[in-house]
């Protein structure tokens, strides 16, 4: 008896995991790409849903289920970062997008992103690059969410102030 | 205001807000130009390029495998863990439950022999209480010059011998029998609150013991009690060994040390008994009959001897009344350290000792103690907790060849689990 049910929770769990994989891999995948590079994105990701796999019957569904695993992975990220003592990656940008994007020197905006404190940097990327809201990005920091706000205002306060900089010193 | 810019162009503002806002924005130009750059900063931002996503498939079959280890690897860790956390409970609950049970073992044992104590069974009791006044006593007390008819004469009224090496001497069984006087109708008088003192059963014939008795009763007034104490003493016959008194801030200790003949005993520990609430009580007799028997035997021996060679002294001629003149003397005084020991061991027989302790509960002061007492109960609280925690690490550790290994293998199987 006690086998049976003990096979069938280990069933109900496998499908879970299975299916996160299914829905959310991409984006944990990217999410760790921006953290510990292209190179390693692919051991961080698969080692945060080994964990969430392990951690599957404390998840209590307060949040998202891709909250959850951007935040095991968050934390999987700093942990292979701080093992491998090295600094987080800077984001590459795509050459080619909108003529709007264009109009700012990625190159310069990599530097400036460069320039921004931990918590600064970590919020834009969550919110710009990753897609999450100041919601989930509270969530996944542990943080309120007035504190989101603020730290992504400074932020991008900090970064237009690098870029005018910058084009000043062109001109 | 500032700071709303963001949650404003990220659309995480309120519908209310954001009215306001885009009101403010289109008054200020500033503001619009902030506007502007976030927005362009945002859509560059937005054109992050983290590559294409690798190593699903790779995931999906470490999930597979994993998930079949994962779930014995579960269940032998949660075995492991069950295992070394019940073997740590089961340590705990004896290292706690040990005291307390050895406590209640020990007060069992003390019921159990005030139990026996009221049924005058007790092992101290049980042998019976000599003769008040023994025969020969009068005898022994002569000079030594009395001759031997005085040693004849205690050798035919000396008691029954209860050891062997006396039977030979064929003393009389009956002479020299005194009754030991029982006051059991005071025991019974006695309060319920306190514990009666057991008097000795009847006596027989020919068999001394020697009895002590300690009592600690705590009283109010220490000197008035002496008082009483030296009264109790002198209308039992007896007499005061020895008195102290001190006083001291939390009240003040008296100890009295008196003799009493041995049928007063029960009398006067029943009245030390009432002049105050009894702490302790403790009762002891020791038998003393084979010493005396024995010591008595080799003083008639060398009564004999002398008896002897005072015969011989008066048929002897010449140096021969020398030599036996000296052999005499030295017999003489064998006899009298003998006779000596004899009298000793009988006078121990016939009085009792008796060691009352006093105990006075008040300050001196008047006023109550209740804060002294407290910090006494709460460091005797605190020490106790001490001595449990390490009691209960002396058996962690030493039990630790037992319990380690489980939780190594447990911490291995996790390790290897994570990895």
């Amino acid at each position: 008896m006690m086998l049976l049910v003990q096979e069938k929770a280990t069933r109900t769990a496998r499908l879970d995991i299975d299916q996160l994989v299914r829905d959310h891999y991409n984006q944990v995948f990217q999410f760790c790409s921006l953290r510990v590079g292209y190179h390693h994105a692919g051991d961080a990701a698969q080692e945060s849903f080994l964990i969430a796999q392990r951690s599957l019957s404390k998840f209590r569904g307060e949040s998202k289920p891709l909250t959850w695993l951007l935040g095991i992975a968050h934390n999987e990220c700093r942990r292979m970062n701080r093992v491998a003592k090295r600094e987080e990656p800077l984001p590459e940008f795509q050459t080619t997008g909108s003529s709007e994007a264009n109009l700012v020197d990625r190159q310069v905006l990599r530097l400036a992103l460069a320039g921004l404190s931990v918590e600064h940097r970590e919020v834009v990327v969550m919110h710009e690059m990753d897609g999450l809201t100041y919601e989930e990005i509270a969530t996944i920091l542990s943080v309120p969410v007035g504190t989101v706000k603020s730290r992504l205002y400074h932020a991008f306060l900090n970064l237009r102030k690098c870029l005018q900089t910058s084009m000043e010193v062109q001109s | 205001m500032n700071e709303q810019l963001k949650s404003f162009l990220d659309g995480e503002m309120d519908s209310v807000n954001s009215i306001e806002f885009e009101k403010l924005l289109g008054e200020t130009p500033s503001l619009l130009s902030e506007a502007e750059d976030f927005r362009l900063l945002s859509a560059t931002l937005k054109t992050v390029d983290s590559g294409t996503p690798y190593g699903m498939e790779e995931l999906q079959a470490k999930l597979n495998s994993k998930q079949t280890i994962h779930a014995s690897n579960k269940s032998l860790w949660r075995r492991a863990w069950l295992f070394s956390g019940s073997m740590v409970g089961a340590l705990l609950v004896i290292a706690i439950m040990f005291p307390v049970f050895a406590q209640s073992k020990s007060a069992a044992k003390r019921t159990q022999l005030l139990a026996m104590q009221r049924r005058g069974q007790s092992s101290a009791d049980s042998v019976a209480m000599p003769a008040s006044a023994m025969p020969g006593d009068a005898e022994l007390t002569k000079s030594p010059s009395a001759g031997v008819a005085s040693a004849d004469a205690t050798v035919e009224s000396a008691p029954v011998a209860a050891s062997p090496m006396v039977e030979a001497k064929s003393m009389p069984s009956e002479s020299g029998k005194v009754e030991f006087e029982r006051n059991m109708s005071q025991f019974q008088a006695s309060p319920s609150s306190t514990p009666p003192v057991v008097g000795p059963p009847d006596t027989p014939a020919g068999i001394y013991v020697e009895r002590q008795g300690d009592i600690q009763v705590k009283v109010d007034n220490l000197l008035q009690t002496v008082d009483l104490v030296t009264g109790i003493a002198k209308s039992l016959d007896g007499f005061i060994v020895s008195s102290n008194v001190s006083r001291k801030e939390d009240g003040g200790e008296a100890v009295v040390v008196f003799r009493v003949p041995t049928s007063n005993f029960a009398t006067a520990m029943t009245k030390l008994q009432q002049t105050g609430e009894v702490l302790s009580l403790n009762n002891s007799s020791q038998d003393i009959t084979g010493e005396t028997v024995d010591n008595t035997s080799r003083m008639f021996s060398w009564a004999d001897e002398e008896q002897r060679l005072i015969e011989e002294l008066k048929k002897a001629k010449g140096n021969d009344k020398w030599r036996i003149r000296a052999e005499l003397n030295q017999v003489r005084a064998n006899l009298e350290a003998y006779r000596a020991s004899v009298k000793s061991l009988r006078d121990r027989a016939k009085y009792s000792t008796i060691t009352a302790n006093f105990v006075s509960g008040d300050t001196g002061t008047g006023n109550s103690s209740w804060a002294k007492d407290s910090l006494k109960g709460a460091t005797g609280g605190l020490s106790e907790i001490g001595r449990i925690l390490g009691s209960i690490t002396i058996y962690v550790l030493v039990l630790s060849p037992i319990w380690l290994p489980f939780v190594i293998v447990g911490l291995i199987i996790r390790s290897r689990n994570r990895g």
